[in-house]
Parts: structure tokens; C-alpha cells; sequence
């Protein structure tokens, strides 16, 4: 049974892979195998999926299930399986549009509107549904047509308006007429919107509403001058909402006399700021600014060096992560009394040798789960690793594309299920160790091993039978 | 050296799920099978006594439960314990925690383990019962929700601690044999590894019946008997609606309200 | 085979809350002519004989004995009581003590019994209790045929405790002979809350996958700085090494024991995650899929953006 499935690169493996897990009868496995197949297997694997409605049942809710086997099950659809159907965020626009014929009840065609893959088609008819939850989920769908929005700008409850006005389709003309109905909350929605007309923005920025101004505040097609206005605002949420527009310069910015921290904190998190706004705002007396600004890409070595003393760890552990750390800071750090700090070092694929070296003989978790995942980690760390006695520690090994075979294959048999089932996707994992995890007591084990069997298989082609184990994902 | 560990399949459903026909039970076809977390729990205090004791303590888990049950049993002897009992009939269909506690109980009289460890209740039915029940019919001593156990295997009484509403707990000494109901967090459950779960299909499981232990139908009858069974109106959670000002603001009041700032 | 006993429960002498709940609901159910008993086990029962006189109670029956929990005594008294006045109904209230002697008696003595009941009615005279299944996903109408006397233990904080006094009698007890199993050695408090402490924490702000970078991980952290609260998160942030693993919330993290709030953003509420903060009373749910599992769960549900609410809640703190 095993050596059938092993030898998938050779002639007519593809078959015999197909036949093992038909001959097995999982649920799991058969899935797994399901999207890469061609008509034939997917024929072959089709009863073994559908054996009881249990299954059926399984298989609509869930959300690796492959999209045409979910199309199969649309077709004949009871109430039970079409509700999981409709909330299957994998269901594809065909299957909705199958489900959309026979919906009875309103809470069915509500997550049809509400779906990602619910198309322009599908939510022109469901925006006269009866229900209003249905034409709420219709005007909050982000695919819905302007067209759809523009009718639906007419409807008489309020919530409907307020999503309307915020639909990313909504049209200048759309939102100008909510403008004339709509209450405060669908005014704060136009304000915020990208197809805002000009007047109707103007009309905003003289608002004496604050809260109607901090929507203004964050859209993305405001002009230099207006913004400029909004970033003097005497209200804080305001200046927030301007800081934190993508469109604002470095200019307009003026941290000197910004009085209040948590605009300070905000304007830190900026990516273009000048070399005197950094600099400003590294010597802080708000440890979250510091702790902000110590992540910024611009900070020149000097202040890195300065921050790396702070004592605030938050502040350290920030310098650590920041990628522009030069590598004598990293190697310092690596000797921080905070481990969550050293651990911010053993994340850094770029640590000097010097960096990881000092930090082998930690024993903290999060620092050991760091170099876990890091592929600088020498490979006989990387093996103590995958022998850890704590299994988070352990499935780090899963993420570290340089873990050594030896410490991959540990993992494959990791009595810790949830590592098994994150080191399926390892590529140095081999068939024999895969094949075995068909075999394992955990549903998603065996669901990712058989898929990925399956890709191998499909991708290798008979003559290529030389059963070395390669990169197929 | 025997310690008995009665373990339950439990069933779980999705958010999605209908009633059977006579409205007394969800449609089986919507149950997910696992074995009880508390359960994990149990077993583990179980093993850790006989490893710790090095060889002569025997650890027999018990089940009540049809075929789907043999699962849960496999799945604790793939842990280590040493061998499983399997007691079934269709007229247990109704059976509640009273009805497993005297099946229990005939199970101790002929196994006579020097400690029962129940797990302190069920994540489906959550009655908390079964394993003070099996005490009350054996009239054993018994302690629930041991979160803590000092016991040395033939020692004539063990210390204990029971967790207490509020994370308070109780240290108490109690006189063995006894029966504890298990705490979750006592220690930390190992999972199988994959040798066990094979070694396990291997290990002996007795299938017995209530008649096998003497049991008639008068003795099977249940406490209680469910009427109707329903979903609760409740279960959605209040929707906070608004702008995301609105519902920040209302989020901040809830807040402020229930720590009360 | 009439009457109803309530088992009011103390710890070091002081009486809990639910014992009063427990009297409400026996008053709901009690019919006409019947009698309301209380029954209080401790060092001192006299002294606790009239805070119990409340509510329509009929009779205090004071047992003296000693304040510590000894599962043998009282159902040695509860027996004794069983077999002279034969109760119609016995409740008990749904804490850990009585998991232990509850569902001894009721076993030994063949009494009717469910546990951690909801609400109580009659139905054309029948007693109908209902109580929670399937992890609390149905509820279930339950009775009692053929059965004379029916134990139950119920829920806390769903009764309204008792008030209003009472002209009960006192009628006191001397402490049956018992084999005591059972010995009282002391007490250990709670943990003390230091550092990162899910267990501990009253009030966690708890993220997810919904947070999308290593990046954004930071205004969290800030925010529930400024709000007092304990930043806790799903698996995939700590295993990414965004935060630390003691932050990690759920089946192979930490459980939130002892949260009251708990504010989920971005999480989607897998059942591995929920098994750490299920239970917490006031789930308040963040997530831009109205969809999301953790709705099914949360008490509030904010369906939006977890930054845009993140950035309006500071206005606030
Ligand atoms: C009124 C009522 C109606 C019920 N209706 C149904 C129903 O319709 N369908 C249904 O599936 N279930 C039903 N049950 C569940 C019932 O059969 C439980 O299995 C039984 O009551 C045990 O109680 P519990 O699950 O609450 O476990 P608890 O009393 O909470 O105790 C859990 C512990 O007891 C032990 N234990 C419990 N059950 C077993 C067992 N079967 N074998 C071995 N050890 C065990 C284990 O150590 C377990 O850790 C009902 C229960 C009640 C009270
Ligand atoms: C054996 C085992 C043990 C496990 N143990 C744990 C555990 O202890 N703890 C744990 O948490 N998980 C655990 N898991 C993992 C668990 O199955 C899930 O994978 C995990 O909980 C998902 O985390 P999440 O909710 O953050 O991510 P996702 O499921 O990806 O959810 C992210 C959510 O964020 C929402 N979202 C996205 N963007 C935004 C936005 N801008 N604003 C608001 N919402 C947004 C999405 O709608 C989605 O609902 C375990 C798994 C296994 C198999």
C-alpha cells in the first residue's frame, strides 16, 4: 500500500496515488486530492467524498474545499447544505448563482450578498429583495455596481444609505443626492469618500461637526491646501485622521508644536518624514513615540545606537526589528536582559553570525521560536530546535525553508498534531514521509499531505522518474 | 496498582445543525465525535502516576458509548494507557450521567482499581455528574475539580486541591481509594505519539454489556427525561451599527460601563 | 412527598450569593400549601438562620457543624432529610461544592436530577427544568416521570437572589454521624497577576490575523496600554514572533480564567481560540466579515475595520 503511493513520480503514479486514497476511503484525503485531479479521478474520488450527507455537509462548509466540487454540490443542494454553501467564503460565483435561484429565506440570500464572489449580476437581483438585511449586505458588498448603489441611495433605511454612501463604486451624482437625504453618519461616509464631489467637500471643511471633519480628514483626494487646513485643526481627531492621510507631505507636518503625544505617536509612524522630524521625535518624552520612530526606516545610525539604550525594552525591541539596525547594534542587542527583545534579533535573517551565535544557549521560547524560523540559524541549532521539548518551539522548524532534512522529518512525526500539519508544506519534506502522513490521525494532516502529493505527481511526468525529491511548490 | 480513567466521547456542532424528527435531539449527521478535553486531562494524571511509580501501576480506561466511541478509547491508549473497556447497548441510547455512573460502578467492583479519575465535566452536556455520581453509589470518598494532586500509588490518603470559584482553591487531604473529578490545567496532556497511535490498534479492549455486568433494564432508566430540545433565541451577538465613530464610541461606553470607569 | 429544600451553601462562614437565588427559584415553583425549608450547614448556623429568613421561606434548618466543605456531612444530613420528609424538590446551587455532593445523593438515593438548570416551571403540574447542551448551542426542556423527589442544581447569576424577610422557624440540627472522608488543610489564593498575565488579566484586547503586519502589532499594544487592558492575541501572531507566546490566547496558549471583557479584533473565532475566552462574559467582536465564527459568540458585534475602530477608540481613553 505504501510503496504504490511513494513511487508517485513514476509511470502511472498519479493513478496509483488516486487508487490508495479511494482504497482508504477518507473524507480528508480524497479533498486533498480532489483539485489537482483530472475528470477521471475526480470521477474515482467523487463517491469516497460523498459517501453520507455527514460528508456533504463537511465538505460545503469547508473552506479549502476545492471550488468545482463545491459547484457539484450547489446543484442539488438541500436547505442545511445550500446555507453552508452560501457562507463558504471558497464557493465560486457559479455556485452562487445556482444558490440564488432556490433561496428561500432571507438569512440564505444575506450571506449570498454578502459573499466575495457574489458578482454584479447576482447583487442587482438580490438589491429588491424584501428583506432589508439582504439590500444592507448588498450596499456593504465592495463589488456592488454603481448602478446597484445608485438605487439602492433611494432606500428608506438608514443603514442602507450609510453603506451606500460608502460603497467604493458610489458615483459623484449618487453621493450628492445622499448628501441632501442623509443624515450625519452618511454626511461623515461622503465626506471620507474618493468620489466626493468638490462643493460637497468644501461644504465639509466648514462643518462645524468634528466628527464629520475627521472623515474628511482621512480622504485620499484631498487637495495640499485642505489639508493643510485640516492638519491645524483645533480638534485632536482631526489632526489625527490628516496625519494618517496617505497624501499629506512631510511639510505640512509640523511636529515642534503639536502638542498633543498621541498626534506625536502618529506622525512617527509616518514613512516620509525629514531628518529633523526624526530626529525630534527620537528624543520624545512619549515612550510610544520613541517606540514608533525607533521602527523607522530613515533613522540614521546614530539615534538607532541611542534608542538601543532606552529603558523601555518596548523601545529596544523596536530598534531590533528596525531593518536599518546595522549589525554591531544587532550583536549588542543580541545580549539585551530582555529575551522578547533578543528575540526581536533572532527574527533577522540578516544577523551577523556573531548576533545568532550569542543568542544559541538561550533558553527562552520566543527567542528559540525566533531562530527557529530564521534560515541564518546554523543547521545543528536548527536540529536542537526541532528536538525542543515544547512544541511551539518545535513548529517554528515548519516556517525555516533551510531547516535541515533531518529536522523536517522530526517534525513530520511531531506528536503535536498542529506541526505535523504546518510541515506538510515543507519542501524538503520527501514522498515516503508524506505518503505515511496519509495515513496520520488528524484530518488536515492527511487533507494537505494528499494535496500536495497529488501536485507532485501531476507535476512530475512519467519519464522524469528518477524519485528525487524536488521543489514543486 | 490500578487507577480506572472513564472517559466520553463528546459531540460538537457547527454553527449549522437541524433537530431530529421527534424534536429530542439534533440529526446526528450534523455531530463532530472527540474525546472530552477534560478527558485529556484525566488520563495524563493517570500516566504520570504510573510513570512516576516506575513499573506495577496499571492504567484501564473505561467508555460507555456505541462503535464511534471506540475513537475516544483508542485515542487515550495511544497515549500509554494499558488497556480499554468498552460497555454497549442500544437501550443506553437515553443513558445520562446517573445510568454511566452505575455502569461505573459495576466496572469498579470487578476491576477494583485503587483510584477512579473522572474529568470534572463533559464540554457537550457539561452536567458535572458522572464521576460524583459513580462516588455516591460506591460510597467512596470524592473531591471535584482537583486542580492539583499529591498521591503515591497504595499510600492510604493523597492531598489535593480543588479550584474554587474566583481561582481560589482549597487544600485538602482526602482518604484513598477515592474518586476525583479532574480539572482542566492540572498538567499538561501529552499527545500520542505516532508509534503509540499505532501501538494502541493492538491493545486490548473488552466490549461488555450491561447484562454482561448484571445490569437489567429497571437500573438503566435515566433521572430525567428531555421533552423537546431547541436553539436558543439568543446566541447572535448585538450588533454595534454606525459609523465606525458611532461604534467606536458605544465600544469605548461599553467599556467604561462594565469596568466600571 | 411534598415541600421543597433549598441547600444554602458558605464558605468561612459567610453565606454565597446563590443560595438566595436558589430560594427565588423554589418560590417559583413552590404550589400552594407547600412548605419552604432552607437548609445551612456550618460552624455557627444560628447566625446565618436569619440573613436565610427571606423571600417566603418557611423553615431554617440549622445543622451545626464546621464551616469547612465536607462532602460526607451534608449528604449524610441531605439522606436523613430525604428519607424523614421526603422533599418533592431539593435545589442546590450549580457551584463547585455542590459538584461534589449533588449528584452523589441523587444517584444513591434514585432522586430525579439534572444540573446547572436555567429556569424552572410547571407544566400542567409537571416540574420542567431547563438547562443548557451541545456547548450552550440548544437548550432542552427536561422532566421527571415516576420519579418522587428531584434534586437540581442551578446556574448562578440567573435568579434574582431572595429579599424581603421572612417569619421562618428555626429548627436546628445536630450533625448526623458521618464517615468523613474529607479534611481541610487550607487555602491557596489566586496567582498574583505580574508581567504578561492572560490568566489573570480582567480586561484583554485581543487581536488577530486581522492586524495583516508585524507593523501594526504596535498601536495595539498601545492601545491597550491606554485603555488598561491586557493585549492578548490569536496563534498566528505568535507564531510569526509578532508577540510573545504568553500573549497567545486559546488551546495551545493561555486561558483568559479570570476575563470579564474581552475584545476581539480581527480574530475569527476558530474553536482552537475560542476555547481559551468562550466562556468570558462579554465578548465584544471587531471584524470586517459579518460572517466571522466569533459573532456566534461575542455578546457585541462591531462589523468594520479594526484600525478605523482602533483609531476612534483612543479618542476616547
Ligand atoms: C437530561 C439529559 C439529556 C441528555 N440527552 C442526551 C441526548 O439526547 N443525546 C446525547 O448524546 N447525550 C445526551 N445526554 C448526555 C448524556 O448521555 C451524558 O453522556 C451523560 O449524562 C454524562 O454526563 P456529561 O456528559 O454531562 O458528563 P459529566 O457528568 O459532565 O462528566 C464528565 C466525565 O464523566 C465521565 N463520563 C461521562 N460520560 C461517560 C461515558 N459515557 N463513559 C465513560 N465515562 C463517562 C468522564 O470521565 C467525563 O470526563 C443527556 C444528558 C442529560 C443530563
Ligand atoms: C491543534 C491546534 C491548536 C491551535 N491552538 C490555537 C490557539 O491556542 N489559539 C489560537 O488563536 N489559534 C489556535 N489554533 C489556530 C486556529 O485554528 C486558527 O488558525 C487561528 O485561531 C486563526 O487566527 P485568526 O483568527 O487570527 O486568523 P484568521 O482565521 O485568518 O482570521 C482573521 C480574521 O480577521 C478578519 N479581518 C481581516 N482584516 C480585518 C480588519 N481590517 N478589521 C477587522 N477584521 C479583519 C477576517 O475577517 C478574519 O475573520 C490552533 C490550531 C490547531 C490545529
Amino acid at each position: 500500500m505504501m510503496a504504490a503511493a511513494t513511487d508517485i513520480r513514476g509511470a502511472g503514479g498519479q493513478d496509483a496515488l488516486v487508487a490508495r486514497v479511494v482504497a482508504g476511503g477518507d473524507l480528508y484525503a480524497a479533498l486533498g486530492l480532489y483539485a489537482g485531479a483530472g475528470p477521471g479521478a475526480r470521477a474515482a474520488l467523487e463517491p469516497v467524498i460523498f459517501a453520507s450527507p455527514r460528508q456533504k455537509l463537511i465538505t460545503a462548509a469547508a473552506a479549502f474545499a476545492p471550488a468545482s466540487l463545491l459547484d457539484r454540490l450547489a446543484a442539488d443542494a438541500g436547505e442545511a447544505l445550500a446555507l453552508r454553501l452560501a457562507k463558504n467564503p471558497a464557493t465560486p460565483t457559479s455556485a452562487l448563482r445556482r444558490l440564488l435561484g432556490r433561496c428561500g429565506d432571507a438569512r440564505m440570500a444575506r450571506c449570498l450578498a454578502a459573499h466575495d464572489h457574489a458578482d454584479a449580476a447576482i447583487l442587482d437581483e438580490l438589491a429588491s429583495h424584501p428583506a432589508v438585511e439582504v439590500r444592507r449586505a448588498v450596499a456593504g458588498n465592495p463589488a456592488a455596481p454603481a448602478g446597484v448603489i445608485g438605487r439602492l441611495a433611494a432606500d428608506d433605511d438608514g443603514l442602507i444609505r450609510r453603506a451606500a454612501a460608502a460603497a467604493p463604486e458610489a458615483d459623484a451624482g449618487t453621493l450628492a443626492r445622499l448628501w441632501q437625504t442623509g443624515d450625519d453618519g452618511v454626511r461623515a461616509e461622503i465626506a471620507a469618500h474618493p468620489n466626493c464631489p468638490a462643493d460637497l467637500l468644501a461644504a465639509a471643511l466648514r462643518s462645524t461637526d468634528a466628527r464629520l471633519r475627521r472623515r474628511l480628514a482621512s480622504n485620499p483626494s484631498l487637495g495640499a491646501a485642505e489639508l493643510e487646513q485640516l492638519l491645524a485643526d483645533p480638534d485632536d481627531g482631526v489632526r489625527a485622521a490628516a496625519v494618517r492621510n496617505p497624501t499629506v507631505s512631510d511639510a505640512g507636518i509640523d511636529t515642534g508644536r503639536e502638542p498633543s503625544a498621541r498626534i506625536r505617536r502618529l506622525i512617527a509612524r509616518r514613512h516620509q518624514l525629514g531628518a529633523d522630524v526624526i530626529a525630534r521625535l527620537a528624543a520624545d518624552p512619549d515612550p510610544w513615540v520613541r517606540r514608533w520612530i525607533a521602527r523607522h526606516p530613515d533613522l540614521p545610525a546614530g539615534l538607532l545606537a541611542r534608542l538601543a539604550q532606552d529603558d523601555d525594552p518596548g523601545i529596544r525591541r523596536s530598534v531590533a526589528r528596525n531593518p536599518a539596525s546595522p549589525p554591531d547594534l544587532l550583536v549588542r542587542l543580541a545580549q539585551d536582559t530582555a529575551p522578547w527583545v533578543q528575540a526581536g534579533v533572532a527574527l533577522r535573517e540578516d544577523a551577523p553570525p556573531e548576533a545568532v551565535g550569542a543568542l544559541l544557549s538561550s533558553r527562552d521560547r520566543d527567542v528559540l521560536g525566533a531562530l527557529g524560523r530564521n534560515p541564518a540559524t546554523p543547521a545543528t541549532t536548527l536540529k536542537a530546535i526541532a528536538a525542543s521539548g515544547d512544541a511551539d518551539v518545535r513548529r517554528s522548524i515548519a516556517f525555516n525553508r533551510a531547516a535541515p532534512q533531518a529536522a523536517v522529518l522530526l517534525l513530520a512525526a511531531d506528536p503535536y498534531p498542529l506541526n505535523r500539519a504546518m510541515i506538510v508544506g515543507h519542501p524538503l519534506l520527501d514522498d515516503g514521509a508524506l505518503a505515511d502522513l496519509l495515513d496520520d490521525p488528524d484530518p488536515q494532516v492527511r487533507f494537505a499531505a494528499a494535496r500536495r502529493l497529488g501536485r507532485r505527481a501531476a507535476s512530475f511526468p512519467p519519464r522524469n522518474s528518477d524519485g528525487k525529491p524536488g521543489d514543486d511548490e | 496498582m490500578k487507577i480506572l480513567v472513564p472517559v466520553k466521547q463528546i459531540a460538537s456542532l457547527d454553527d449549522q445543525f437541524e433537530m431530529r424528527d421527534d424534536g429530542r435531539d439534533v440529526d446526528d449527521d450534523y455531530f463532530e465525535k472527540d474525546l472530552n478535553e477534560f478527558d485529556h486531562f484525566s488520563v495524563e494524571q493517570a500516566l504520570l502516576i504510573k510513570e512516576a511509580a516506575g513499573d506495577g501501576v496499571e492504567v484501564v480506561v473505561a467508555i460507555v458509548g456505541d462503535d464511534d466511541a471506540d475513537d475516544a478509547l483508542r485515542t487515550v491508549l495511544a497515549k500509554g494507557a494499558d488497556r480499554g473497556i468498552r460497555v454497549w447497548d442500544d437501550a443506553l441510547a437515553g443513558a445520562d450521567g446517573i445510568v454511566v455512573a452505575k455502569i461505573l460502578a459495576k466496572l469498579v467492583e470487578r476491576e477494583k482499581p485503587d483510584m477512579v479519575f473522572t474529568g470534572a465535566q463533559s464540554t457537550d452536556f457539561g452536567s458535572a455528574a458522572t464521576g460524583m455520581a459513580l462516588a455516591g453509589i460506591l460510597g467512596w470518598p470524592h473531591a471535584a475539580v482537583v486542580s492539583h494532586l499529591d498521591y503515591t500509588p497504595g499510600a492510604p490518603s493523597a492531598t489535593l486541591r480543588r479550584e474554587l470559584e474566583g481561582g481560589l482553591e482549597e487544600v485538602m487531604s482526602i482518604r484513598c481509594p477515592a474518586v476525583l473529578s479532574i480539572q482542566l490545567g492540572i498538567n499538561q496532556p501529552r499527545y500520542a505519539s505516532l508509534r503509540g497511535i499505532k501501538q494502541a490498534k493492538q491493545k486490548q479492549v473488552d466490549e461488555l454489556s450491561p447484562d454482561d455486568l448484571g445490569l437489567g433494564e429497571d437500573d438503566l432508566r435515566p433521572a430525567s427525561n428531555v421533552r423537546r430540545m431547541y436553539v436558543p433565541e439568543r446566541g447572535k451577538a448585538e450588533l454595534i451599527t454606525g459609523t465606525a465613530a458611532e461604534q467606536a464610541a458605544r465600544l469605548a461606553e461599553i467599556i467604561k460601563e462594565i469596568r466600571g470607569m | 412527598m411534598s415541600g421543597t429544600i433549598v441547600i444554602a451553601m458558605q464558605r468561612n462562614g459567610e453565606l454565597l450569593t446563590s443560595s438566595f437565588e436558589a430560594i427565588t427559584a423554589a418560590r417559583g415553583v413552590k404550589e400552594a400549601g407547600d412548605t419552604l425549608a432552607v437548609v445551612i450547614v456550618a460552624a455557627d448556623p444560628q447566625s446565618l438562620a436569619g440573613p436565610l429568613s427571606v423571600g417566603g421561606v418557611d423553615e431554617v434548618i440549622a445543622v451545626r457543624a464546621s464551616d469547612d466543605f465536607q462532602p460526607d456531612l451534608i449528604e449524610a444530613v441531605l439522606d436523613d432529610l430525604i428519607g424523614q420528609r421526603k422533599p418533592a424538590l431539593i435545589l442546590v446551587p450549580h457551584g463547585v461544592d455542590a459538584w461534589s455532593f449533588a449528584p452523589a445523593t441523587a444517584a444513591r438515593n434514585g432522586l430525579g436530577f439534572s444540573t446547572d438548570v436555567l429556569a424552572l416551571r410547571r407544566e400542567g403540574g409537571d416540574l420542567v427544568a431547563t438547562r443548557a447542551g451541545y456547548a450552550e448551542k440548544v437548550l432542552m426542556d427536561i422532566d421527571f416521570p415516576g420519579k418522587e423527589t428531584v434534586l437540581l442544581t442551578l446556574r448562578t447569576n440567573v435568579f434574582e437572589p431572595a429579599a424581603g424577610q421572612a417569619q421562618a422557624t428555626v429548627t436546628e440540627l445536630a450533625a448526623p454521624s458521618a464517615d468523613i472522608a474529607t479534611k481541610h488543610e487550607g487555602w491557596k489564593p489566586p496567582a498574583d497577576a505580574g508581567g504578561i498575565d492572560i490568566p489573570g488579566a480582567e480586561f484583554i484586547l485581543s487581536i488577530g490575523r486581522g492586524v495583516a503586519d508585524e507593523a501594526n502589532v504596535e498601536q495595539f499594544l498601545e492601545l491597550a496600554d491606554k485603555m488598561g487592558a491586557t493585549l492578548g492575541c490569536s496563534r498566528p501572531i505568535a507564531d510569526n514572533g509578532w508577540l510573545p507566546k504568553a500573549r497567545q490566547v486559546g488551546q495551545s496558549g493561555r486561558l483568559a480564567a479570570n476575563c470579564r471583557l474581552y475584545v476581539a479584533m480581527g480574530v475569527s473565532g476558530s474553536v482552537q481560540h475560542q476555547w481559551g475566552m468562550k466562556h468570558v462574559e462579554n465578548i465584544v467582536a471587531v471584524n470586517t466579515d459579518p460572517e466571522a465564527s466569533i459573532f456566534s459568540i461575542a455578546r457585541y458585534g462591531i462589523v468594520g475595520d479594526m484600525f478605523e475602530i482602533a483609531a476612534e477608540l483612543e479618542n476616547h481613553f
